[in-house]
């Protein structure tokens, strides 16, 4: 039933809609608002969701301020149900004192705010209202803005598809025709001639390993790459990348050896895409290594990973072009000397390639020293043991959280550290399917803790729970990159809850 | 080519629509001592590839008025044609076209551009199981 008459429509009023059942409750919060002179409201209330439902639906709603229990709807439903009917409508969830946590949880579902209704005041609320209308129209932008890049980066990689198909047959021609006289099919030719035939064929080769190439690299960037990750023996396609190179680097007087240990744990890879980073490090290598010098192959479990590398003692790479090197067309060997030009993107593609088989790559190099080129892989688990890193700088919480997560009846591999800095460090090697990280650390706080995970690990870095006493984390979490938030103090029961869900996403993902 | 005996010369059917490429690998597969009968779609290949006895197809992915898999499923899937070999050439290089071509049982498959080297090992490689 709808209560209150409609509002005259003026541009600068902002209009609310009160879902609440509670007359009293109801005729407070309209006073509350009414008394506001800026910004002015204009407030309708209505007693059940169907009534509400109606007029969202005849439009000119800015707001809603929902009351969870409804007669004709209960809880996490009532606000689902309005939700999922008008995504671009803000929603402040009103809650009875003994349903706080229900409130969290629609936050986190997308609500733009909650209070507890005995708590309210008019100028919480005003404020209220007026940062979820800005948040609002916010991250309506934002989501248009990801669709948008989204539909951009599959427009490209198709693009990029269809120029390489078209690009192969004229190609094909071409290089057929080259070589059909560099081979005397059509007559002798001299030997200068078939020089320049040759170089002909040569540029022709070139040019189809860049277009494979710029292929490659835009399915990997539309996310169109089909991986299929097994359990996979890295010392024999170490061995098989070996024995492909030998001829090549035995010409060029080259030594090449490999370094595998007896027993090796098996990765959990593709073994086609580590096939193609090897032939790219390795062909790198030789390329940058002069004639008589040393190329090395080897491997080794760290920690929960499979380290790979490829070193040589060719020229090394300078700290500018350090940075660059993973870049696309980046070329180095463009300014540095001679020697046959690559394409610029094997960089790219090989360390996109590592990132999606779940590991990471990097590089060790000085000018005059050589390079070593290293990534990791992650290992082949047969049972799911789930790897959790807790990052609390207080020791009760700490052992409190261990005490909840041993209680469990998970299979569970449990590191802790008090530094924030440390739980960096300890990821790189652990690799956690699940960081339980405190916000209000001493040293360096949580959320800068979390952004540094977030840009410097690896994309496998696995979820993470943020955990605060502090309401008001609450609503900077997900923008930080966490991926649920559990407020203090907690019960056992909580904790396992949000774990249970959190992981379980996880492991479909890998 | 002029010693030779007619019945030792491989015949080879090349179904490819772009009309310099069949002119760049005629050159070449004759160079070899093959001899070579072209056609320039789906379907002109199929009604030669079942009247003309070649002893090896090759066959482009896409052509016009039948789809190179089609002309190949077709062959294969009927007994008397089945033992001639197929090589698929095509210039996409997508995971989903070799699953196909493996689906219908073509021999051989081969990206463009392609060193002519690797197209002629095949081709003795195919013609001497045959």
């Amino acid at each position: 039933m709808l209560l209150e008459e409609e509002c005259d429509v003026s541009a600068e009023v902002i209009k609310v809609l009160l879902v609440e059942d509670d007359a009293s409750d109801a005729a407070g919060i309209r006073r509350m608002l009414e008394d506001s002179q800026n910004p002015v409201f204009c407030i309708e209330i209505v007693d059940q969701v169907q009534p509400g439902f109606g007029r969202l639906t005849s439009g000119g709603i800015d707001i809603v301020l929902l009351n969870l229990s409804l007669p004709d709807s209960q809880g996490l439903d009532t606000f689902t149900h309005f939700n999922t009917h008008f995504p671009y409508v803000p929603f402040v969830v009103l809650a009875d004192t003994n349903d706080e946590d229900l409130a969290i949880r629609v936050v986190k579902d997308g609500a733009q705010d909650y209070f507890v209704k005995k708590d309210l005041n008019r100028a919480q609320l005003v404020r209220a209202i007026v940062y979820a209308l800005q948040r609002n129209v916010a991250s309506i932008r934002k989501q248009q803005t990801i669709a948008r890049l989204e539909d951009l980066s599959e427009t490209k990689s198709q693009f990029v598809a269809e120029a390489s198909h078209e690009l192969r047959t004229p190609l094909a021609i071409v290089r057929e025709f080259v070589s059909l006289v560099h081979d005397e099919v059509v007559g002798p030719v001299v030997d200068k001639q078939k020089e320049c035939l040759a170089s002909a064929i040569r540029n022709c080769d070139r040019l189809t390993e860049l277009i494979n190439k710029m292929l490659d690299l835009a399915k990997i960037e539309a996310g169109r790459m089909e991986l299929n990750r097994d359990k996979t023996d890295v010392s024999r396609l170490l061995k098989l990348c070996y024995e492909d190179f030998l001829p090549k680097t035995r010409a060029r007087g080259q030594n090449l050896f490999y370094d595998i240990p007896d027993s090796l744990p098996a990765a959990y890879c593709d073994s086609n895409s580590v096939s193609n980073v090897l032939i790219n490090l390795v062909g790198n290598a030789c390329k940058f290594t002069p004639d008589g010098g040393t190329i090395r192959l080897g491997c080794q479990q760290e920690g929960q990973f499979l380290a790979v590398w490829v070193q040589d003692n060719g020229r090394g790479i300078p700290p500018e072009a350090k940075e660059k090197i993973f870049q696309a067309f980046y070329q180095f060997d463009r300014e540095n000397g001679p020697g046959a030009k690559g394409t610029g993107l094997g960089l790219a593609i090989a360390k996109h390639l590592v990132e999606l088989n779940g590991g990471y790559m990097s590089v060790d190099s000085e000018p005059g020293k050589g390079s070593k080129f290293s990534f990791m892989l992650p290992l082949y688990q047969k049972e799911a043991v789930y790897r959790i890193l807790i990052v609390d700088d207080e020791e009760m919480i700490v052992r409190t959280v261990m005490r909840y997560l041993n209680g469990s009846k998970l299979n569970l591999d449990i590191k802790s550290t008090f530094s924030g800095l440390e739980g960096l460090i300890i990821a790189g090697q652990f690799n956690p399917d699940l960081v339980i990280l405190d916000v209000n650390m001493v040293e360096v706080g949580g959320m800068k803790v979390l952004s540094l995970f977030r840009e410097k690990m690896y994309q496998g870095c696995g979820k993470v729970l943020l955990m605060s006493g502090d309401e008001n984390a609450l609503k900077e979490y997900k923008e930080k990159g966490a991926d649920d938030f559990l407020a203090k103090p907690f019960t056992s029961a909580d904790l396992i809850k949000k774990l249970v869900s959190l992981l379980k996403i996880e492991r479909r993902r890998r | 080519m002029g010693g030779r005996d007619m019945a030792d010369k491989k015949k080879i059917l090349l179904v490819e629509d772009e009309p310099e490429f069949r002119l760049g690998v005629r050159m070449r597969l004759e160079s070899k001592g093959y001899e070579v009968i072209e056609a320039e779609d789906g379907a002109v290949g199929l009604d030669k590839a079942r009247n003309m006895a070649p002893d090896l197809i090759i066959l482009d992915v896409m052509l016009p008025k039948m789809e190179g898999y089609q002309v190949a499923r077709l062959l294969k899937f009927d007994a008397k044609y089945k033992p001639i070999p197929i090589i698929m050439l095509t210039a996409r290089t997508q995971k989903s076209d070799k699953d196909m071509g493996s689906a219908v049982g073509v021999d051989a498959y081969l990206t463009k551009p392609f060193k002519a080297e690797e197209l002629l090992e095949i081709i003795v490689r195919l013609l001497e199981k045959t």
